[in-house]
Order: structure tokens, then sequence, then C-alpha cells
């Protein structure tokens, strides 16, 4: 019962959410009245009709974030096992913004070359951690391990040239801080492309992936490849993460607070857990995003400030009360 | 049970009743996009045709007004060579005087824009009228004869600044921008943009400014009245808060990251964005001249870069003769204290303080950097220069003491007490990039060089604002 009110909540407020995305924000003359008048077929005026579409492609921008973490973040956390694992564990952030502070070094700043750099430099990290782990042995140990170093080492470069080139990076923050105001709609298509197409990957994948948690020898003994499929998904997740952090930077904690929440409140079915995980962490930074055009409506706040802001606490609560169950 | 069953139906008919709604409302809103995509991107192909069409036949006529300009330049040279020549006169007036009738006809004509048989009959006039100046002048007519020169250049300028639309630029970013007609809603994204803006008579155009643009006064008086709106931060600015003022020119820097990306979205909804160059002093007067072309105040532009060029050619002559006998001295310019940054090689500020006379203690980095107190040791500055925001000289000299420890008295700013704090709207004018350069320039040849200027050492004071400090003319 429980678990059935909590999917008919999420499904109910996804599409209500995004009409409330489209209706809110600094200019309260565009609001659901607007929309309704789209509804009925009345005519808008110039200026409301390019409100509406920035507010649509922000509030698109904010869902893929929010899909394509969550579920890499599941699918981690699942072949890793590690409940701490979360996208940006095999380096994507770090290679990333490295790609686009080098974009910005040479002195390009067309949002398109730092849209590229993002996912090359995002992917140049992922294969350098790939590389190491396969020196390493290819189990969830090392590629954790691996992937922290190279974080941490790419991080030092990052930090480095962001206080080397601190007069370059002017007006940059939004990026290097995850942010969906000024995300262009060439950059939502080019994303959203891979971010799908690995999630359906994995949909395929989701009865093996159910089966790694019983172990890797349970797992190998129902027939399946456990390397290779630990493979696919690093892969999968990797791909779709570059495509969200080039799209609005490395918007924190959804990779991991999302797939939690839907795990403490449906269970350990990956076949269950990936849908409702994906519906949590888009539900979470569409949510976000319309809390920071309420709360700040002229400053642009990034949007990681109020996705851990708000998840955290949702995350500890589920968890005590989790907790007080098997306690009692 | 039987309740709960039908909670449960209830339930499952809402969600279901919800769903269907939502999908229609998505359905309505991506096909309302895409059809005003399609209707836009037609109507923009017909816009650009009859733009292409019309440019073509514009081309011809602003090649002849350039020509024209052009002649009319070298004519004015002509007329103060021309001081002993006596003959003609009367006739050249009488000429002049019909070249003028003909301009005013062609100013109306040109409204219908059928003009190019009467622009090369003036111009066939115009060069007879050359011929005849070449040889011909008294010492007292030639006052009349420059008036009346002058008065066609106003003609001619009016008529060229009436095919100054379309205007097209060429941006920091390499890219032609396209101002279809001369733009009345701009909006500035920074205070140095906003200056340009008002310092070329853009003023009654502007309709959105930054958070920080404070100058001229004006700016904060209609912000305060609500003919400007303030559009937050302008190194993040709000998209929405600018939509809503339908802008048809956004101005920005090359500098700024975000503005680039704004530059994108906004040319979706077809407003064009400029990105000024604002790297050195140069790109500075480069700016006030494409704002000038974007904004139908070319001459005002024109003008205030050639005011802005003479003026800091005649400070620079003058800074040279005064330090080949007195030497430079090292300038270190800190625009922050906690953490020290200073300005190095490569931007604007280094610029000036090379005009100024002094040499820059830290040439030998790149861009604005924060240093450690061996660094201001080694760089030994003679004069040091603080930017920090509400912070007094002397405060500012215990603080850099405190920074490098007893090794200050190696560092002969320090060892005499060479430290200038400066405040008010001199210091906007020094850390902006915008047309209060020259002001800039004087402020800091007055701290370096005051000799320059006409000034004992001793008078310029330690803090240096507009209530402690009046510049000299």
């Amino acid at each position: 019962m429980n678990k059935k009110l909590f999917l008919a909540l999420m499904i109910t407020s996804l599409p209500l959410l995004i009409l409330i995305s489209l209706g809110v924000g600094t200019l309260t003359t565009v609001n659901i009245n607007t929309l309704f008048k789209v509804l009925l077929g009345l005519s808008l005026t110039k200026s409301e009709k390019a409100v509406i579409t920035r507010r649509l492609v922000r509030t698109l921008a904010a869902m893929i974030v929010g899909f394509g973490l969550s579920y890499s973040g599941l699918s981690l956390q699942y072949i890793l096992r590690n409940p701490l694992a979360e996208p940006y564990i095999i380096g994507l952030a770090s290679g990333a913004a490295l790609g686009v502070l080098t974009t910005y070094l040479i002195g390009l700043a067309h949002p398109l070359y730092v849209f590229i750099s993002a996912i090359i430099g995002a992917l140049a990290v992922f294969l350098i951690v790939l590389s190491l782990t396969t020196i390493l042995g290819f189990n969830p140990p090392s590629i954790i391990i691996a992937g922290i170093a190279v974080t941490y080492s790419i991080s030092s470069v990052n930090i480095f040239l962001i206080i080397k080139l601190l007069s370059k990076v002017k007006g940059a923050f939004y990026w290097l801080f995850g942010s969906v105001a000024y995300v262009l709609d060439y950059q939502l298509i080019y994303s959203s492309i891979p971010v799908i197409a690995c999630c359906l990957w994995l949909l395929l994948r989701s009865r093996e992936l159910t089966t790694l948690v019983l172990g890797d020898e349970v797992a190998r003994a129902l027939g399946v490849n456990v390397s290779r499929i630990r493979a696919e998904v690093i892969v999968c997740s990797a791909i779709s993460t570059a495509a969200v952090v080039a799209l609005a930077g490395p918007v924190g904690f959804i990779g991991l607070a999302a797939p939690w929440i839907a795990r403490l409140t449906i269970g350990t079915d990956f076949r269950k857990l990936l849908p409702i995980s994906v519906l949590t962490g888009s539900i979470m930074c569409i949510a976000a995003d319309v809390i920071i055009r309420v709360s700040s409506p002229i400053m642009e706040v990034p949007l990681t400030a109020i996705t851990s802001f708000m998840g955290a606490p949702i995350l500890i609560y589920l968890l005590m009360k989790r907790l007080g169950w098997s306690g009692a | 049970m039987r309740a709960r069953i039908s909670i449960l139906g209830i339930i499952a008919i809402l969600v279901s009743i919800l769903i269907i709604i939502s999908s229609f409302l998505s359905y309505y809103v991506i096909s309302l996009s895409t059809r005003y995509n399609e209707l836009r991107s037609s109507l923009n192909k017909e816009v650009s045709d009859i733009k292409s069409s019309i440019s073509n036949a514009l081309d011809d006529l602003s090649s002849l007004l350039t020509k024209l300009n052009t002649t009319l330049s070298s004519l004015a040279k002509n007329v103060t060579s021309l001081r002993t020549e006596t003959l003609k006169i009367h006739d050249i007036y009488q000429e002049i005087q019909e070249l003028k009738v003909k301009l005013k006809e062609l100013n109306e004509s040109l409204r219908e824009r059928a003009t190019l048989e009467d622009l090369r009959e003036l111009m066939v006039k115009v060069d007879r009228l050359e011929s005849m100046l070449s040889n011909a002048a008294t010492i007292s007519d030639i006052d009349k004869i420059r008036s009346a020169i002058d008065e066609i250049r106003e003609d001619v300028s009016k008529l060229s600044s009436l095919m100054e639309f379309p205007a097209e630029v060429i941006d920091a970013s390499g890219e032609v921008v396209v101002i279809p007609s001369k733009p009345h809603r701009i909006v500035s994204l920074l205070p140095s943009v906003t200056e340009i803006l008002f310092a070329i008579g853009a003023n009654e155009q502007v309709v959105g400014v930054d958070e920080y643009s404070n100058y001229p006064p004006e700016v904060v008086k209609a912000v305060e009245e609500g003919r400007i709106v303030n559009i937050g931060s302008g190194w993040y600015p709000n998209i929405e808060k600018i939509l809503s003022l339908s802008p048809d020119l956004i101005i920005g820097v090359d500098s700024v990251v975000s503005h680039h990306t704004l530059k994108e979205i906004f040319s979706r909804e077809g407003i064009p964005l400029i990105l000024l160059p604002d790297k050195t002093l140069n790109d500075v007067i480069t700016s006030i001249v494409i704002v000038g072309k974007a904004t139908g105040h070319m001459d005002e532009a024109a003008k205030l870069a050639q005011e802005l060029r003479s003026e800091i050619s005649n400070l620079r002559s003058k800074v040279m003769e005064y330090v080949s006998t007195h030497g430079k001295p090292r300038v270190a310019l800190i625009v922050w204290l906690n953490p020290v940054w200073v300005v190095g090689n490569n931007t604007w500020l280094n610029d000036l303080i090379t005009l100024a006379g002094g040499i820059n203690a830290f040439i030998n980095v790149s861009g604005w950097v924060s240093i450690n107190p061996e660094a201001l040791i080694e760089a030994s500055p003679d004069i040091i220069i603080v930017t920090h925001t509400g912070i007094n000289s002397s405060n500012a000299l215990k603080m850099l003491k405190e920074f490098v420890g007893d090794a200050y008295k190696q560092i002969p700013a320090l060892r005499h007490g060479e430290v200038y704090c400066i405040g008010g709207h001199y210091l906007d004018a020094l850390i902006r990039p915008g047309p209060r350069v020259v002001q800039a320039l004087k402020i800091l040849i007055a701290i370096i060089n005051p000799e320059v200027l006409g000034l004992k050492p001793g008078e310029v004071p330690e803090d240096v604002n507009p209530d402690t400090f009046k510049m000299p003319p």
C-alpha cells in the first residue's frame, strides 16, 4: 500500500511539477494563466512565448539532469556494490571541468565548444580510470580507488587552473557549480539522446543486474557474465553522466540521493528501482530548479546548492524511519 | 475492504485523469512551439531576402557617400593650407550655397531611396569645388568657407545616418552582428558598457542595466524612477528579466564567459547581442566605436574616441618628456588586499601604468594574480596603489607591513609610506574599461608623476577620492 501510494504520488507529481515549472519564474506576468491561454489556443505576445520557451528548455534540462544522474548512480551502486557510489566517482565531473577550463584557457568561450570540450574531457578522464582499473584488476574496489585517485588529481589541476585563470572564468561559475539557467536548446537535444539511449540499454540488462545483488558467484552460476555486465554498465553511466555534466555542469547529490530514496521505499529489485529512481531524480531536479526561481527571483543560484540542501533531509528521514523499523 | 478498493479506484481514476490532462498540455505546448518555430523561420527567410536586396542597393550609395566624405576631409585640409591665395572666393561661396541646396533636396529624396544620380552630380560639384579651392582663398573669407563646408559635412553625416541601419558590426567573438533598425530598447550587462552608452548620448535608448551600473548619476536616478530596470548580476544575468524588457539590442563583453552563452540564447529570439573587446586600452576605444555604430551614434562615438586618443597621446608625450629626465618608478597596483591580488601584464590597467610613466612591478606575470609576501619583496615597488574597496591608506599600509613582516624595510614604497588608496567614483573610473580611461590615467599620473600635471609631490593625498582630491584640469 505504502509503495503504491509512493508510486502514484511520483507519477502524478512529475507532470504537475512540469506545469508548475512552466508557470513559475521571475516574470510573474507569465504564469499558470498563460499556460491556460496556450491550452485554449489563444495567441501569446512575443516575450511571453520567449519566456515559456526558456522555461521549457530549462525544465526539460533539469529533467534530463535528474534522469541521467539518478540511473547512473543507481547502476554504479549496484555493480560496485558500494552504497556510496555516485556518477562522479569515476572521475567524470572533474574531467569535464578540466575540458571546459582548458577551452577557457585557449580563449574560446562559445557554448558549443564548451559543451564539446566537457564531453571530451569527461570521457578522456574516464578512459584513464578504465585503463588504470584494467591494470589493477577489473573489480569494484580497484574501480573505486582508481576513480577517486584520478578525481582528486584532476581536481587539483582544476583548482590550479581556476586560481591561475580567475580573470578568464568571469561569469563561468554557473557551469562550474552546476545550473540549468543558461542551457541552450541544441545542447538539450545532444544530451538527451545518449542519456535516454543508455537508460534503455540498462533496462534491457536489468535482469542480470538484479542477480548481481546476490554476489558474483551466484550471478555466474545463474549464467550471467559478470565482468561484461560491469563494463557495460560503467560505459553506459559514463556516457550519460558526461552528457549531463556537459549540459548543466556537475550538479551534486542527485546521483546519490535519488537511487537511495527509491531504494528505501521500493526495495532492491533493479527492474522496479530503475524507473522509480529516474522519476525521483527528475522530480528532485525540477523541484530544485523551481525552488531556485521562486526563492531567488533575480539572481541565478547554482542548482547544487538546492539539490543537496533539499535531498539530504529527505534521505536522512527515510533512513531513520528504516532503522526505526528494523530496531523495533 | 470495499471502502479501501473504492478509494484506490478513485485515486486510480484521478491519476489517469491527471496523466491525460498533462499529456494534452505537453502536446499543446510542443505543437505550438513547433508551429511558432516554422512561422519564425519562414518569416526570417523573407526578411533576410528583403534585407539583402535593400543592402545591395544601399552598397552603391554608401560607397559614394564614403568617397564624398573622404573628398570633403581632404578639402578641409586644403583649406587650412590656403592662407595666401585670394582669387574667386565669391564664386566658390555661391557654389557651396548651391551645393547646400542640392544636399537638402538630396536629404529629402534619400528618404525615397532613389538618389544615385543626385549623389553623382553632387560628387562632380564637390570635385569642381575642390579644384577651384586649390588655387583660391583670402584670409578673411576662409572662415566663411570653412563654416559652409562644416554645414555641408553635417548634411552629409545626416544623410549617412539615414543609411546607418541595418548596421553590421564585428564584435569580439569575430561574428558579424546585424542590427536591423536603430535600437530603442538597449540592455547593458556591465557598468562599463552603461558608461559608454551614456557617454555617446544613447541614454534615452537604454531600458535595462546591471545592478552595479552607477555612473553617470543619471543611471541611478533613472533606475530609482523606474525608467531603467535593474536586471540583476551582470555576470549571471536573469534571462526572464531581460526578455520582459523586450530589448532590441543587448551589449556585453568578451571576457565574461556567460555573455557568450547569452548571445546564443538571445539569438534564438532574434535579439542581437554584441560582445565588446575588453583586454587592452585600445580595445576600450574600439568598444566605443562599435557601440556608436550599433546604436546610431556614430558621430558622437567617433568624436569621443578621437578625443580620448588625442588626450591620451597628449598626456603620453608630456609623461615621456618628464620621465626621460626623471626616470620611471616601479609601481605595484594591488586590486585586493586579502589575499593580495596584483595586476600583471596583458591588462588595460598595465597599459595605464605604463602610460602614466611607471614600470609595472609585476610586468612578468600575466593577468590578475594573487601573490605571496616574497613576490612583493622581490618586486620591490617604489609606489603601491591600492584599489581595495572601503579601506584607507594607513590601514592598507599596516596590512601590507603585516603581510611582509620585518622585510617591509626592503620595499621602498612601504619604507617611505608611498601607499595610495583610490576611492569613490575614482575607483570605478580606474577599474572599469569605459570612457573614463583618461580620468583613470590622470589619477595614475597624479600619483606616479605629479609634476607632469603641475602638482607638487606632497599635494596628492594618500587617500585619493573625490572628497580629498580635485583633479587638475
